[in-house]
């Protein structure tokens, strides 16, 4: 069949001739175009249900009384491994994420779908450093974590001391301790303290490769005490060796900004921190 | 002699300032101080009358504990 010639009216007197029919009537049940502009510049008045084919895009439009539209040929709209089918106004094809995204709902793109990477979960380190002074102050501390995890390591200070722990400034908590002191248990409980102490005994003036981890839960939220736990291996005041588990409350229920870890006594001689938020 | 000095972290803008503490801080830091002794001499004299104990019946704190077993 010859290629479409477009559109012709015909008019009485004219010669149809057989490139015409081939060109025009043939193609008129689909009428031919080199493109959109090539239509409307034959088809000045196009008429409702009028259908044509636009060569340049190879689309199947139809007249709508309004304007010309898409005819669903149902072909699919997929080419590439891993292609999504999805709908926006029309069928329209989402092709594949990077690996490790998610396909994530997001109302701002056409088709409402978009590969993304997953929400993270796990630590993020959020200050790091050495210890030094009397005490160490961690400041403006932001709630965009589940948890918060401050990991202590090889601290020691200048005198034998105890460590104490206090949130914003908050000056009453409630904590009870397990503790291993070279095989010898022991169950100690506080109230209303004016600060929480990760430590049974003091700890010596040395170097003993002791490590101290602390938790706290749910510190921003804004109705609740926050619990606290700590974890600490250390060397006593008679160089024992001694662990001690601390579990209590810090009775505040505004969000943790701030976390102090003092020296009862002396300063820091050794120690290095780092603050993770959790999620 | 100098107060004592803190080191503040400032989690959002990672500044890193050491400072001497401020009066009414070097005076809870004095206060505190006490509590601590006071409390390292209860956690001493606990273990000097276990001890004392101890001796006095003796047995040794392994054999006491079996003994509360």
């Amino acid at each position: 069949m010859a290629a479409g010639l477009g559109f012709i009216e015909f008019t009485t007197g004219d010669i149809l001739t057989a490139a015409s029919a081939n060109g025009y009537l043939a193609s008129q049940t689909v009428m031919v175009f080199a493109s959109s502009a090539a239509r409307a510049s034959a088809i000045a008045s196009p008429q409702e249900g009028m259908i044509s084919f636009l060569k340049d895009t190879d689309t199947m439009q139809f007249y709508t009384g309004a304007a010309w539209s898409n005819v669903d040929t149902g072909a699919s709209p997929l080419t590439t491994k891993g292609d999504l089918y999805t709908f926006s106004t029309t069928n329209a094809r989402l092709g594949v994420g990077t690996n490790n995204q998610v396909l994530t709902a997001d109302s701002a793109e056409a088709t409402g779908l978009k590969w993304a990477a997953a929400a993270s979960g796990g630590m993020t380190s959020i200050a790091s450093g050495s210890l030094s002074g009397s005490s160490l102050v961690l400041s403006t501390i932001a709630g965009t974590y589940d948890n918060l995890q401050l990991v202590i390591r090889d601290l020691y200070g200048s005198s034998n001391a105890d460590l104490r722990l206090t949130v914003n400034s908050v000056a009453d908590y409630d904590f009870g301790q397990f503790d291993n002191r070279n095989g010898t248990a022991s169950n100690n409980a506080y109230v209303s303290q004016s600060n929480f102490i990760p430590n049974y005994y003091n700890l010596s003036p040395s170097d003993n490769n002791n490590s101290l981890v602390i938790n706290l839960y749910d510190y921003a939220n804004t109705s609740a005490f926050k619990l606290i736990d700590t974890q600490i291996a250390y060397k006593n005041v008679d160089n024992v060796r001694e662990l001690t588990k601390s579990w209590g409350v810090a009775k505040t229920t505004a969000a943790v900004t701030t976390v102090t870890l003092a020296l009862s006594v002396g300063t820091y001689s050794g120690g290095t921190y780092i603050l993770y938020g959790v999620n | 002699m100098p107060n004592p000095t803190i080191r503040i972290h400032n989690t959002e803008t990672g500044e890193v300032i050491d400072r001497q503490m401020t009066a009414d801080e070097f005076a809870d830091y004095q206060a505190q101080q006490e509590i601590d002794e006071a409390k390292e001499a209860e956690r001493a004299a606990k273990e000097a009358a276990k001890a004392e104990l101890l001796e006095r019946l003796g047995i040794t704190a392994m054999e006491a504990k079996l003994l509360l077993a």
